[in-house]
C-alpha cells in the first residue's frame, strides 16, 4: 500500500513491514539500538508540502506529539513554521477539520531562511529483530540515543524511495551520522536489511 | 559531492627506493614483519633514510589482529614518529594506516568508519605515512581501507577512512622481482577482483572507471606471464595493483570481498586467495542485475566478447596460476557445513554488501557458498 512520506501512516508501515520479516529478525537478532533522525526542513520541503496530502502527514506527526512534550518547540525554528500554517503548539489538532488546501498555500507564501532551522523528529527504536517503536518525538525527548542521522528533507527523502542508500548518503555529506558507529560496521547486515525494507514501501506523491 | 582519495606521490621503477634520500625525519618507525627483515629490504631502507632515530616494529603477522595494531600504536605512542614507513604487504600497511591514527587518537580501530570526523577526535596527522610494499595485489599502499581480524569472533573487520590513505607510495619492482609464485597468484587475484568489483561498485564514478578498467586489462595480460617468472610483467602487475587500489579505493569493492572476508576470517586464509576464489562466482550472480551491461562493456575493453566470455577466460586465468576454483580445493566438506551458518552470517555483516551491484539475500547467500563449494555456475 503506498503512503505519504512523511506521515504517521508511514511510520505504520514501516513498523509492519520491518516486523513481519524474517530476515531482519535473523541479521538483526544481535542488534540494540535506537536512532533519532533529525529531519531538516529544506527547499524540496516546502516545495512537498505545498500539497495539500504530503502537508497532511506532516501535520500527522507534529500532532501525533502530546501537548506536553510539543511545548519543546517553543522558541524554535519548528515553532514559527506551525504558526505561519496557523497552528499552536498548545492546540487539540483534529487532523479531519483542517483545511489543508489553505495551509499549503500558505507554505508557498514561506521563505526557507524565515524558518531555517525547523525539523522533525523521528525515533526508530531498534531492539533484537524487532522495530518496538517508530514515532515523532519533540527536541529533547530522546536524550541519548545510541545513534543520531541528521540531514535535509530532500536527503531522507532520497533514502526512503530507494534512489539512494543511508550510506552513500553519509558519505556524499548530505546525511551526517554520530553515534557508536564501531558497533554499527560489526552490525551491518541489520542496517542494510532495514535499508532495504524502508525503501521497499511504495511511496504516494 | 564525491571525493577522490589517493596519495599524495606516487614513485615508481626499478630505483624508485631512493626516493627515500630524499627524506628526513627526526624519528622514524618502520612497520614490517620477520619475512621482510630476513630479506634484506628494512636495511635497503634504514640505509635510505636520514633520521635520528629509527625503530621497527615487525610483529605483523598475516591477517593481521586488532591486538597486533593495538601493539602497534603502543610503541608508536612511545616513539611518537614523524615519519611512519611501512615495508610488507597489505598486511604490514593495514597496521602502519591504523597505528598513525591510534598513535594520536585513543579509539576502538573498528570505529575509525568512513562517517568518523577524526579530527574532533584530536587526530592531526603527526606523522607521513610512506607504504612500500613487497606484493603486487592488496592496493593497501593506496586506499583509505584497512583489514583487521577479530580473533575472538573469527571475522574480518574493515575499519575505513580517508585519513587512512599513506602520503607516499613507492613501487619498486626490485622488491617483487622473487616473490613466490604462490603469493604472486594470490596478490595477482586480489587486485583483479579489487578492479572488477571497483568498476561495478554502486559507488563507480569516472576516475575510479578509469583506473579499473586499466587494471583489468594489465592484470589480465601480465599475471600468468608475471606467474612463469617475467620479470617486466612483474613490475607490470606491481603497477596494476596499486592502480587497482586507486580504482577500487574510491569506490568500493562488494560481494566477493564480502564472502572473502568472511570465509578468511573464518578459515584463516590468506585474503588474495579468498576473494579470488569468489570472482567467477560473484559474476554469475552479478549476471542477472545491472552490472551485467558493465561487465559486458569492460569485456569488449579487454578484446573478449561479454561477461560471460570474460568469466570463463578468468576461470582459465585460476587454472593457469594454480588458484584454486572452487572452496572444496581449500577446505573439507565436514569444515565447510560445519561453518556455513556463521560464514553466511558474517558475509550478511560486511560492510562491502552494501557497495555491491546486486546484493543477495540470506538464502541466497547460502546458494552462492554451496555453489562455489562444488564449483557449479551460478544459475539464479
Amino acid at each position: 500500500m503506498a503512503v505519504v512520506y512523511p506521515s504517521v501512516d508511514w511510520l505504520n508501515e514501516l513498523l509492519r513491514v520491518v516486523n513481519s520479516d524474517a530476515t531482519y529478525k535473523k541479521v538483526a537478532a544481535n542488534w540494540e539500538g535506537d536512532f533519532l533522525c533529525v529531519v531538516e526542513m529544506d527547499q524540496e520541503a516546502l516545495k512537498d508540502f505545498q500539497k495539500p496530502k504530503i502537508l497532511r502527514g506532516l501535520i500527522s506527526l507534529f500532532a501525533a506529539i502530546p501537548k506536553d512534550k510539543r511545548v519543546a518547540f517553543k522558541g524554535t525554528p519548528t515553532e514559527k513554521f506551525v504558526q505561519k500554517l496557523g497552528i499552536a503548539l498548545d492546540q487539540d489538532i483534529d487532523l479531519s477539520k483542517l483545511d489543508y488546501e489553505e495551509m499549503a498555500r500558505k507554505v508557498a507564501e514561506i521563505k526557507l531562511d524565515e524558518i531555517k532551522g525547523a525539523s522533525t523528529y523521528i525515533w526508530l527504536d531498534f531492539w533484537h529483530g524487532e522495530l518496538r517503536n517508530a514515532k515523532p518525538v519533540a527536541p529533547g525527548e530522546v536524550l541519548s540515543p545510541r545513534f543520531t542521522l541528521t540531514g535535509p528533507y530532500a536527503a531522507f527523502k532520497e533514502v526512503v524511495s530507494g534512489k539512494v542508500d543511508t550510506t552513500t548518503q553519509i558519505v556524499r555529506g548530505k546525511l551526517k551520522l554520530r553515534g557508536d558507529l564501531g558497533y554499527m560496521m560489526r552490525n551491518a547486515a541489520a542496517v542494510t536489511r532495514f535499508g532495504q525494507l524502508m525503501s521497499s514501501i511504495p511511496i504516494e506523491t | 559531492m564525491w571525493t577522490f582519495v589517493s596519495p599524495r606521490v606516487i614513485v615508481f621503477g626499478d630505483d624508485a627506493l631512493t626516493f627515500l634520500e630524499g627524506e628526513k625525519a627526526s624519528k622514524v618507525l618502520i612497520v614490517t614483519d620477520g619475512t621482510i627483515i630476513k630479506l634484506g629490504f628494512v636495511d635497503v631502507v634504514k640505509n635510505n633514510i636520514k633520521a635520528e632515530r629509527i625503530e621497527v616494529f615487525s610483529e605483523v603477522e598475516p591477517e593481521p589482529s586488532i591486538e597486533t595494531v593495538l601493539k602497534c600504536s603502543e610503541v608508536a605512542r612511545e616513539l611518537q614518529p614523524d615519519l611512519i614507513v611501512a615495508v610488507g604487504g597489505g598486511s604490514v600497511m593495514d597496521v602502519a594506516k591504523a597505528a598513525r591514527v591510534l598513535m594520536e587518537v585513543d579509539v576502538d580501530p573498528v570505529a575509525i568508519t568512513p562517517f568518523t570526523n577524526l579530527s574532533e577526535y584530536g587526530y592531526k596527522k603527526k606523522a607521513k605515512l610512506i607504504a612500500i610494499p613487497t606484493t603486487s595485489g592488496t592496493g593497501a599502499d593506496a586506499t583509505w581501507a584497512i583489514v583487521l581480524t577479530d580473533k575472538k569472533e573469527s571475522r574480518k573487520l574493515t575499519p575505513a577512512n580517508k585519513e587512512l590513505v599513506p602520503d607516499v607510495t613507492i613501487l619498486d619492482y626490485s622488491l617483487v622481482t622473487n616473490m613466490p609464485k604462490k603469493l604472486v597468484s594470490g596478490t595477482g587475484f586480489d587486485a583483479l577482483t579489487h578492479a572488477i568489483e571497483g568498476y561495478v561498485s554502486i559507488w563507480r564514478n569516472d576516475f575510479s572507471d578509469a583506473l579499473c578498467e586499466k587494471a583489468v586489462e594489465m592484470i589480465l595480460r601480465n599475471l600468468e606471464k608475471s606467474y612463469n617468472g617475467d620479470v617486466e610483467a612483474r613490475a607490470k602487475m606491481h603497477i596494476a595493483a596499486t592502480m587497482a587500489g586507486l580504482g577500487f579505493g574510491n569506490s568500493q569493492v562488494g560481494l566477493a570481498h564480502s564472502l572473502g572476508h568472511s570465509f578468511g576470517g573464518v578459515f584463516r586464509l590468506h585474503h588474495g586467495l579468498c576473494v579470488g576464489v569468489f570472482l567467477p562466482y560473484v559474476m554469475q550472480f552479478y549476471l542477472k542485475s545491472d552490472a551485467k551491461a558493465r561487465m559486458d562493456f569492460l569485456a569488449r575493453k579487454v578484446g573478449l566478447a561479454d561477461a560471460e566470455d570474460l568469466i570463463e577466460k578468468i576461470m582459465a586465468l585460476m587454472k593457469s596460476v594454480e588458484m584454486p576454483t572452487r572452496l572444496s580445493e581449500i577446505i573439507t566438506k565436514k569444515d565447510f557445513d560445519e561453518n556455513l551458518e556463521r560464514l553466511i552470517m558474517n558475509t550478511m555483516n560486511d560492510p562491502s554488501l552494501g557497495m555491491s551491484p546486486r546484493v543477495p539475500d540470506v538464502e541466497q547467500t547460502k546458494a552462492i557458498y554451496q555453489y562455489a563449494f562444488e564449483g557449479k555456475r551460478i544459475d539464479f
